[in-house]
C-alpha cells in the first residue's frame, strides 16, 4: 500500500457498514490513516434529518411562490423568517453530521484524539477548494456534501451563500462514490466533446410544462435547441430509453432523466416506470465503451433503501456514478438546474466544479442535490456549446414550478 | 479508455527472465506474462470486492491455474490503484513478499487459527501521513499468549475465531484478504482420530464467518470435484443468509492460449510494461498449431492436470531449443515436432 501517491481527490474516506451499529472509516491523503468506527444509527438518523430539513426548505420556498403571486406580503414575510428558521435547523443538523462523522466509537483502533488532531484539524486547516471523496459501500446513504464546520451567524442571510461557509460543499469539492472497485485514480475521465453524447429521458408532459414557462426565455431556449440539435429529443417512455441505449451506449457519456421519481423508481408517466433492479439489468454498458454519468434529476432519487438504490445501480462497470435529489424538487428549479448543467458541461470545467458553480449561483434550492458520481469528470471545451450564455438568475427565486413527485 | 485492464503496484517494470513458466505457477513478479485472463480477474475482483462477499470459494480443475489466478491476476489487481485490499504477506527480511497461502490439510480450521494467532502477535505496521505507526491486534488474542491455547480455544468455539477476524478488521487501514489453497484437503485427506469432528468444526466456522459481514474476506481454492459437498457443508449448517460466493475457473480457451503463447512475443506495451524482449518469435501460424496439438490431446484425455500447465511446460521447452539451436529467434514446427512428448502426458 506503500505506492498511495497524492493525487485527485486529496482526501478520501472509505466508509462501509462494520457491523449493525457501526460504520466503519478510513480517511486517506495519499497514505492511509488509522480507521475508527462511528455510530451507525448516529448517522443515518441525522442524515434523515437534514433531508427533512431540505424538504421544509422546499415546501416553504413553494409556499412563498405562492404568496407572492397572491401579492400577500404578510405571508412573504412570514415564509422569509420561516426559512431563515429552516436554514439555523438545517445548519444545526448538517453541524451534527460533522461531529458524528469524527466521533470515535468504543473498540477504534485510533483514539479521539488522534481523528481530531490529525484528520479533522488537518482538513479544517487546509485552503478551500480541496477534493475530497467519500467512498461508500451498499447501505450508506449520506449527504456527506452537506458536513457542516462552524456556527452561523445569527443575522446570517438565507439567500447568500457566503454567509454559510461551513458547509463543505462550498468550502471544498464534495463527491461521493459507490463503486467496490473504484481507486481513486479512475476518477479522473475527460471526454472527447466530439464524440460526447448525452441521452436525454424523462416525462414528455414535464419537459413540456418547463419548457413552456420559459419559453419567453431566449437564453434557455437557444441551450434547449442547441443540445437537441446534437443529441436529439428525450426519449419520453421505457421502450423508446431502451432502443435509445442500444443505439447509442457506446458513445454515452451522460444519461439524463427528468421527471418522476422517488428512491427505487425512475417514470416516464404514471404507469411506465423504471426501477433500480430494472435499471440494472437493461442498461448495461459494453465493455469497451467509455463510463458514463447519469443525472437523475426527479425527487427522492438519492434517498436510502434497504434494497438498494440508484447509488448502487450506478456504481458499477460502465457507470460512474450519479447526481441525485436527497428531497423533492420544483419542476421548473429542477429543468433549469439540470439545463444549465449540460452546458456547463461543454466549458472543459469538472462535475465536482459545475456542482459548486451551481450550487453557490441557485442558492439555497442547489442543496438538494448531491454529486454521488466521480468528481474528476469531464467534457473537452466546445467551441459552439461552450459559448452558450446562461441566465444570471438566481433559479431558486423562481419560477419554481410544481414538485414533481 | 479501457477501465477493465489490471493497473499495477508502482515499481520497476521488467519482464521476467524466463519467457515462460513450465510447471511452476506464476508469481507476483510474473504478471507482464499472465495473459488470456484479464476478464476473469476483472469479474473475480468484483466478486472479492462486494462489500455483501464474505467467504468466497474459488473451484477449478486440478492444474487450471488457480494459484496463478490468485498471484498474478488477483492479488495485483487487488492492490492496485489504491483500492484498500490487502492480502496477508510472508516476510522476508522484516519486509512483507509473496501473499500467505494457507494450505488446508486436514486441519484447517486449526491452521487459520495459528495464521490469525501470528497476525495478532504481529500487529500491522503502515506508514499513515502522520508517519511510521502500529497497529495492537492483540485484542483480538482474547488473553491467550501462547498458540497452542489460542488454537485450543478457536477448535473448541469455532465462532470465537470470527470474532477475532472481526476484531483485525475494524483494526486495520486496509481490507484484509486470507486465502486458504488446496481447500479440497479437508475432505479429502483423512489421516488422524476424530476427523469428522475437525471437519465439523472447520464448516461451523465457515457458516459463521460465511453469516456475518465486515472488511474481511476469505478465499478458499478448491478443486472442481469437491466442490458440492464442500459448499453443502457450509450451507446447511445455517438457516440464515450467507454472504458467500463461489467462482468457476475454467481451463483457457482457444482464444486465451494464444495470448498466453504470443504474450512474450508481443511488440507492444503490456499493461505498465514496456514492450517484451525475449529474442524470440514464432513461425506464422505456429502458435495456432500449438494450441491445436493440445486441445487434440486434450481431448484424447491426454492431459493431465489442464491444458495451461502442459502448455506452459512445452512452449518452454520450445522455446529452450531454440535457443540451444541458435535458431536467430524464429521457432519452427520441425523444431517443436523434435522435442518428442511430455511425460505428462
Amino acid at each position: 500500500m506503500n505506492d498511495e501517491s497524492t493525487t485527485k481527490p486529496d482526501y478520501s474516506v472509505e466508509v462501509e457498514i462494520h457491523d449493525s451499529a457501526y460504520f466503519k472509516v478510513v480517511w486517506a491523503h495519499g497514505l492511509r490513516y488509522r480507521p475508527y468506527l462511528i455510530d451507525r444509527g448516529d448517522v443515518q438518523a441525522v442524515s434523515g434529518q437534514i433531508r427533512d430539513q431540505l424538504s421544509a426548505l422546499v415546501g416553504n420556498a413553494l409556499r412563498r411562490e405562492r404568496e407572492i403571486a397572491l401579492h400577500n406580503d404578510n405571508a412573504v414575510e412570514a415564509a422569509n423568517k420561516d426559512e431563515h428558521e429552516i436554514m439555523e435547523t438545517l445548519i444545526e443538523r448538517c453541524a451534527e453530521l460533522f461531529e458524528v462523522l469524527f466521533r470515535c466509537a468504543p473498540g477504534s483502533s485510533a483514539t479521539q484524539a488522534y481523528v481530531h488532531e490529525h484528520i479533522r484539524d488537518k482538513i479544517r486547516g487546509e485552503r478551500s477548494g480541496k477534493s475530497i471523496c467519500f467512498l461508500v459501500k451498499p447501505r450508506v446513504y449520506v449527504p456527506w456534501g452537506l458536513l457542516y464546520d462552524g456556527t452561523l451567524a445569527p443575522d446570517a442571510d438565507p439567500t447568500n451563500p457566503d454567509d454559510y461557509a461551513g458547509f463543505w460543499c462550498l468550502k471544498h469539492q464534495i463527491s461521493t462514490v459507490f463503486d467496490a472497485l473504484a481507486s481513486p485514480s479512475d476518477f479522473v475521465v475527460t471526454y472527447d466533446n466530439g464524440v460526447f453524447q448525452t441521452l436525454s429521458i424523462g416525462d414528455a408532459a414535464e419537459f413540456t410544462k418547463a419548457e413552456l414557462v420559459l419559453k419567453e426565455c431566449l437564453e434557455e431556449q437557444g441551450a434547449i435547441d442547441m443540445l437537441r440539435k446534437r443529441h436529439g429529443s428525450p426519449a419520453t417512455t421505457s421502450e423508446t430509453l431502451i432502443k435509445a441505449w442500444t443505439d447509442c451506449e457506446r458513445t454515452l457519456g451522460l444519461l439524463y432523466f427528468f421527471g418522476h421519481a422517488d428512491a427505487k423508481n425512475i417514470g416516464f408517466s404514471a404507469t411506465d416506470t423504471i426501477s433500480v433492479v430494472k435499471f440494472k439489468n437493461v442498461l448495461i454498458k459494453s465493455g469497451t465503451s467509455p463510463r458514463c454519468l447519469v443525472f437523475l434529476n426527479g425527487c427522492y432519487t438519492t434517498n436510502p433503501d434497504e434494497n438498494g438504490t440508484f447509488l448502487e445501480a450506478t456504481g458499477r462497470d460502465g457507470f460512474c456514478g450519479y447526481i441525485g435529489a436527497e428531497t423533492e424538487v420544483p419542476a421548473t428549479f429542477a429543468f433549469r438546474f439540470g439545463l444549465a448543467f449540460q452546458c456547463l458541461l461543454y466549458r472543459g470545467l469538472e462535475v465536482v466544479e459545475i456542482m459548486s458553480q451551481l450550487r453557490r449561483k441557485h442558492w439555497p434550492l442547489s442543496l438538494v442535490y448531491g454529486l454521488y458520481g466521480f468528481p474528476h469528470v469531464s467534457v473537452t471545451h466546445h467551441p459552439e456549446i461552450g459559448k452558450v450564455a446562461l441566465p444570471e438568475a438566481n433559479y431558486s427565486t423562481g419560477p419554481l414550478g410544481e414538485r414533481i413527485v | 479508455m479501457n477501465q477493465n485492464l489490471p493497473r499495477l503496484n508502482r515499481g520497476p517494470r521488467e519482464w521476467p527472465t524466463q519467457p515462460y513458466k513450465g510447471f511452476s505457477s506464476y508469481g507476483p513478479n510474473d504478471v507482464p506474462l499472465f495473459a488470456g485472463r484479464e476478464p476473469q480477474v476483472v469479474d473475480f475482483a468484483r466478486l472479492v470486492g462486494e462489500p455483501n462477499t464474505q467467504l468466497v470459494l474459488l473451484q477449478g480443475a486440478t492444474g487450471c491455474g488457480k494459484s496463478s489466478f490468485l498471484r498474478a491476476g488477483l492479488i495485483p489487481f487487488l492492490e492496485g490503484r489504491l483500492r484498500g485490499f490487502e492480502f496477508r504477506k510472508e516476510k522476508e527480511e522484516g519486509r512483507p513478499s509473496k501473499a500467505v497461502f494457507i494450505r488446508s490439510t486436514d486441519e484447517p480450521l486449526q491452521k487459520l487459527a495459528e495464521e490469525t494467532f501470528k497476525l495478532a502477535c504481529e500487529g500491522y505496521s503502515f506508514t499513515s501521513p502522520v508517519g511510521e505507526e502500529q497497529v495492537n491486534l492483540s485484542e483480538a488474542l482474547f488473553n491467550e499468549t501462547l498458540m497452542d491455547d489460542f488454537t485450543r480455544r478457536v477448535i473448541n468455539q469455532p465462532s470465537s475465531l470470527v470474532e477475532s477476524l472481526r476484531i483485525i478488521a475494524a483494526a486495520l487501514p486496509v481490507i484484509l484478504v486470507l486465502i486458504v489453497d488446496q481447500g479440497e484437503e479437508v475432505l479429502s485427506l483423512s489421516s488422524g482420530r476424530d476427523v469428522e469432528n475437525r471437519r465439523a468444526k472447520y464448516f461451523q466456522f465457515l457458516a459463521s464467518f460465511a453469516t456475518s459481514n465486515f472488511p474481511l474476506k476469505l478465499i478458499i481454492a478448491l478443486r472442481t470435484d469437491h466442490f458440492g459437498v464442500f459448499y453443502n457443508n457450509i450451507r446447511r449448517r445455517s438457516s440464515e443468509r450467507m454472504n458467500i460466493v463461489d467462482y468457476l475457473l475454467e481451463n483457457l480457451g482457444t482464444s486465451q492460449l494464444l495470448e498466453a503463447i504470443k504474450r512474450p512475443t508481443e511488440r507492444r506495451p503490456v499493461l505498465d510494461y514496456p514492450p517484451p524482449d525475449y529474442g524470440f518469435e514464432f513461425d506464422e501460424g505456429l502458435p495456432e498449431r500449438i494450441v491445436q496439438d493440445l486441445s487434440k490431446t486434450a481431448e484424447m484425455g491426454g492431459l493431465v492436470g489442464g491444458n495451461c500447465r502442459y502448455c506452459k511446460w512445452c512452449v518452454r521447452r520450445y522455446t529452450n531449443r531454440r535457443r540451444s539451436v541458435g535458431d536467430r529467434g524464429r521457432l519452427h514446427r520441425k523444431t517443436i515436432l523434435s522435442l518428442g512428448r511430455s511425460k505428462h502426458n
